[in-house]
């Protein structure tokens, strides 16, 4: 609304960087001020470490198993002796192996008689590291037995070791296909948003159908659907661009088209377009920044839910399957409930998930308070 | 009204068009076809076939025609209610869509209900009392609810029915009413075993609902109108009901109709979790099983589930928003 | 009737707003009168204050705002009851507003709720002040007396209710008022909303309406309809009315005497007549420069030097001094004016007048 005596403010052309500066001092000022989204990040930035040193963190190699050690629970670490003496470094005690002469349950005691220090930097089984450098060197471990913190699986394997390699799929696809998302709704979006008409009709309509659409049976069917020769890499990719074709996708493009046509008809746009500022130019320069804390906003958002279809699809079999180590192929495991109940620890690649969603959210959350101060959800 | 609801069904037919065109890629994609697969099964079974055989069995199935001629023929199968038989599964498709649909169908409804029954009063309570003990009670409950994946719920839930009473599955009717025809007892007990994995299907949706129904009121309670409604000197409970709740009880507002996609996903999962005899472990079977054309049929029918549940929430909120009836 | 006595006085008020960045300080010691059946404009640039002023007077402020300081004080009969201090959701409150003091909002479309119709909407007022008193005595008199509330008596309630609700809604102009009632806001256009928001204003015979900015919404041939139909109702009705606009054009036609606000302050105050002629506060003058006129010879512009300071961040003294041309260094900017009357019925807050200074 035009009002005569309004007076409006003189921007002088030193003043923009000053205003770009301060909106990122901002944000960031905001940021800081949401204290879950400050510890999700905190949260997030371990795991995240963890999958990209897996190598060097998890105790083992995530393949090599022990027959021995099947379903052996996880090892408590002590502190204390039985005699009450303290012990530096901490200690654990071997397990033991009977088995029921009934079921033929294996069950596992813990040998008091020996103790095995906890060190850091022990010398384990080999790896490669990122298949680059060969090592042998693990944060921690115990020598002359077997430490598991979390407990072994079905053939004895390291539970928080495979937790650990897991995670390199688990939270990779989330990012990835994040990435996917961001682009192609740019492109598509930006596509609907400037040559709008019919363009934008077809293409919001379509991303309008894909919303309507429950996303899990069309991942079930696609992830079926790949060839069966492929290897767990092709695998993983042609999963992931799955899981953002049909669910990251149509929400960026949704997202990027409608802050175009927000900001087309902001007052600074009709201004710099007055200005003769060419369409590229006014996109880079005006829109872009504009958007791109909300689009990272929704993206944060839509990360948990790529995480989420990865470990559905792969608990009930059908997404990456068991070469391949993720949590959700982890879980797979425990999709038995007799297993599950016998060895309930089976279950603890589920807490990573939960925990790794929950700060996605929260992150998310905190972005989106600190993008724009008036959203309220 | 009626016009509106019309245009509504109208409008549903390019949704279902590309769904459709969807499941058939499903159906498509796997390299060899139909005849291959029957061709595998009954050499698994000892008998050969001969290269005229397999030519005229081409033919029969149409499976050399082109991608569109194919595609017509599968959906007029679907029209007519004829969805094939099941390779994997030994059985009409059609038959069992007809028993289990239901079932699904009726899961669906339960967690659209439970959604709503659920979130619109602690939304309302939520914005009301904003900051208070409740309103961090159920914004952290809501966030576990948003971050805990259905099938986790599920598991855990599954885990604890298998530690007190030792089963391994829940069914979807108790062992006397197997069988028998649907009666006002049949259906109390099957809600009576539905509630919670209902209730687990529509959590994230339920988290989610809460959370937008608490936002908006809480831009509602500011609107000019309110303000206006409170200049008029009205009573303020009255005023909050005949106003800002009423408004937020519009599903536009609440965004129900994004939640129906994600429960007919979440029912998949649960119900296949649980062991419910709806579509979805059925789905899974024929995916194990590589039977795509059976696989097909059912991701349409589910997808359609959905589109129809989007369809009712949409006509809800033409009864509940003139604006939307009038356009 | 008493014209000599103020129906409304507001005194030192203070309305801070705490918002996430700060506190807002919209209202900073703000005090002037409304006597009954006169206009009293108040202008100001945008952000000043006003629609906060008014929304204090209703005592329905959001939940963020407060009232910190100073008293509103509306005369009932020989009672004086300080609106500031009564519950803003409580019975005592509830029964001014709406009923004593009405309001016309600035955006018509955003002030009706798009869910209710207008009658529903213009007609719960009503029932709420109307029903069950007996007629207001006021003018224009009733129709038809009140019937008893209660559930029984319901239809000839609603009845009555929509025949009163028709009327008012006949009374601003509505072409086909019957049909009106059953309307939703969307099916109205921008004039009709805005008469029809008028119709609620007037629709319990208030003694005082506050029109905030009612014709900014509108465009150039409505807003004059609906200043004459506003000046018109005020004639039917002798009820005072408090016009809120940034328009000065706007002012000189509709006010009998105007308050100039500045920042969460009065800087004058005067008849409208006085105001245009001897401005004397350098903000009101340099307000009238600014405004083009119509007629004579083109003269040259002159917009307001500066920016407006952020109310959060309130420049010390005078909140003007730092765009005033005439200020005095060490006193404008050291201590803040009070209001100094300069004529009958005109007072301003400037160092300039003030006989002597100030230390
Ligand atoms: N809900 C609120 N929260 C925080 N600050 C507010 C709120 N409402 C108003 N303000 C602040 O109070 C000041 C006065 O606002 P007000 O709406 O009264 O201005 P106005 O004079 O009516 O302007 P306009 O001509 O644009 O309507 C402004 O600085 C505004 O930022
Ligand atoms: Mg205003």
């Amino acid at each position: 609304m035009f009002k005569r005596m309004r007076l409006r403010e003189t921007t002088r052309p030193d003043n923009e960087k000053f205003f770009v500066a301060s909106q990122w001092q901002l944000f960031r000022w905001k940021f800081l001020k949401h204290r879950l989204a400050v510890l999700s990040v905190v949260v997030l930035a371990l795991v995240y470490l963890g999958a990209l040193f897996a190598e060097f963190i998890a105790p083992y190699d995530p393949y090599a198993f022990q027959p021995t050690l099947v379903y052996a629970p996880p090892q408590a670490v002590y502190l204390f002796d039985e005699q009450g003496q303290f012990h530096w470094p901490p200690f654990i005690y071997p397990l033991k192996k009977t088995v029921d002469p009934v079921t033929y349950r294996p069950e596992y005691t813990e040998d008091r008689s020996r103790q095995l220090p906890l060190e850091l930097f022990v010398q384990g089984d080999p790896y490669k590291f990122w298949g680059l450098w060969e090592g042998d060197r693990h944060l921690f471990g115990v020598r002359g037995g077997v430490y598991s913190p979390l407990g072994k699986d079905s053939l004895g394997r390291d539970l928080f070791t495979r937790i650990v390699y897991g995670s390199r799929i688990s939270l990779s696809i989330g990012l990835i296909g994040v990435l996917i998302g961001f682009f192609s709704g740019l492109l598509i979006g930006g596509l609907a948003g400037l040559l709008g008409g019919v363009v934008d009709i077809v293409i919001m309509r379509i991303t309008e159908i894909f919303n309507a659409v429950p996303t899990l049976p069309l991942w079930m069917a696609l992830s079926v659907a790949l060839p069966q020769n492929w290897t767990v890499e092709e695998n993983y990719l042609a999963i992931t661009i799955i899981l953002a074709l049909f669910g990251v996708v149509s929400g960026a493009s949704r997202t990027v088209r409608g802050k175009f046509f927000a900001l087309k008809e902001e007052d600074f746009v009709v201004a710099a377009r007055l200005d003769g500022a060419g369409n590229v130019r006014l996109i880079m320069k005006y829109l872009f920044p504009n958007f791109l804390s909300h689009q990272i906003a929704d993206l944060t958002m839509s990360i948990p839910g790529m995480i989420l279809g990865e470990t559905s699809l792969s608990f009930l079999g059908l997404g990456l399957q068991a070469p391949a180590i993720s949590w959700g192929v982890l879980l797979q495991e425990g999709r038995s409930v007799k297993t599950l109940a016998e060895n309930p620890w089976l279950f603890i690649p589920a807490v990573f998930v939960v925990v790794t969603i929950i700060a996605f959210n929260f992150v998310g959350d905190g972005v989106r308070d600190a993008a724009d101060p008036y959203a309220r959800i | 009204m009626l016009a509106y609801i019309l245009k509504r069904l109208f409008l549903i037919i390019p949704v279902l068009l590309v769904v459709s065109l969807l499941s058939f890629m499903i159906i498509q994609l796997p390299p060899g076809d139909f005849v291959d697969a029957y061709i595998r099964g009954e050499r698994g079974r000892g008998r050969t076939i001969s290269s005229e055989e397999e030519a005229s069995l081409r033919v029969r199935f149409g499976v050399n025609d082109p991608f569109l001629v194919q595609y017509g023929r599968w959906i007029a199968g679907i029209v007519r209610g004829d969805l094939g038989v099941s390779l994997a599964l030994k059985e009409s498709v059609s038959k069992i869509v007809a028993e289990r649909l239901p079932l699904s169908a009726l899961i669906s409804l339960l967690s659209f209900l439970l959604v709503n029954l659920i979130a619109i009063p602690i939304g309302m309570l939520s914005a009301t009392r904003q900051y208070s003990v409740a309103d961090y009670f159920f914004s952290i409950l809501g966030f576990l609810g948003m971050g805990v994946p259905q099938f986790i719920f599920a598991v855990v839930m599954l885990w604890g029915i298998y530690s007190f009473t030792g089963q391994a599955s829940v069914g979807a009717t108790s062992p006397e009413f197997v069988g028998q025809p649907m009666s006002m007892a049949k259906f109390l007990d099957l809600i009576s075993h539905l509630w919670l994995p209902a209730l687990i299907a529509a959590a994230t949706g339920t988290a989610g609902t809460i959370r937008i129904m608490r936002a908006n009121l809480l831009d509602e309670m500011e609107k000019p109108y309110v303000i206006v409604a409170r200049a008029k000197g009205l009573p303020r409970r009255k005023l909050l009901y005949k106003y800002p709740f009423r408004m937020a009880l519009n599903p536009f507002v609440v965004g129900l109709a994004g939640v129906f996609p994600g429960l007919v996903s979440g029912e998949l999962m649960v119900s296949i979790t649980l062991g419910i005899p709806t579509l979805a472990p059925v789905l899974l079977q024929a995916l194990e099983m590589q039977d795509v054309e059976t696989a097909g049929s059912l991701v349409f029918i589910i997808s359609t589930l959905s589109v129809v549940g989007i369809l009712v929430s949409d006509i809800l909120l033409a009864i509940v928003d003139p604006r939307i009836r009038y356009e | 009737m008493d014209t000599l006595a103020p129906l409304l006085q507001v005194q030192g008020l203070k309305v801070h707003f705490t918002s996430k960045e700060g506190t807002v300080k919209a209202i900073d010691g703000l005090s002037f009168e409304v006597y009954p059946e006169e206009v009293l404009g108040i202008v100001g640039e945008s952000g000043c204050g006003k629609s906060v002023t008014a929304l204090s007077i209703l005592n329905v402020l959001s939940r963020n705002a407060r009232i910190v300081d100073g008293t509103i004080l509306f005369r009932r009969g020989a009672e004086m009851i300080d609106i500031a201090r009564l519950d803003p959701d409580g019975e005592a409150m509830r029964a001014i507003q709406g009923k004593e003091i009405a309001m016309i909002f600035q955006e018509p479309m955003t002030a009706f709720s798009p869910l209710h119709t207008i009658g529903d909407q213009i007609g719960e007022m009503i029932e709420l002040h109307l029903l069950g008193t007996p007629s207001a005595g006021g003018t224009p008199p009733r129709a038809a007396p009140p019937p008893k509330p209660g559930l029984l008596n319901r239809p000839a309630v609603r009845r009555w209710v929509d025949d009163q609700t028709s009327a008012i809604l006949g009374k601003v102009g509505m072409p086909n008022p019957k049909e009106i009632l059953h309307a939703y806001p969307h099916n109205l256009s921008g004039g009709m909303r805005q008469r029809a928001m008028i119709a609620m204003g007037l629709s319990c015979n208030p003694r005082i309406l506050i029109a905030d900015e009612p014709t900014t919404a509108l465009d150039v041939t409505l807003q004059a309809q609906v200043l004459r139909l506003m000046k018109q109702m005020q004639a039917d009705y002798h009820m005072a009315i408090i016009f809120i606009t940034h328009d000065l054009g706007v002012i000189a036609e509709m006010a009998d005497r105007v308050v100039v606000m500045y920042l969460g302050r009065v800087a004058e105050t005067a008849a409208v007549d006085d105001l245009f002629h001897q401005p004397r506060h350098p903000y009101t003058q340099a307000l009238i420069r600014s405004v083009p006129k119509t007629s004579g010879p083109l003269e040259k512009l002159i917009p307001i030097e500066g920016t407006v300071p952020s109310p959060m961040d309130m420049p010390p003294g005078c909140k003007f001094h730092t765009r005033c041309p005439q200020a005095i260094p060490g006193r404008c900017d050291v201590r803040e004016p009070e209001l100094i009357p300069v004529a009958a019925g005109h007072a301003v807050a400037c160092w300039l007048y003030a006989d002597g200074g100030a230390a």
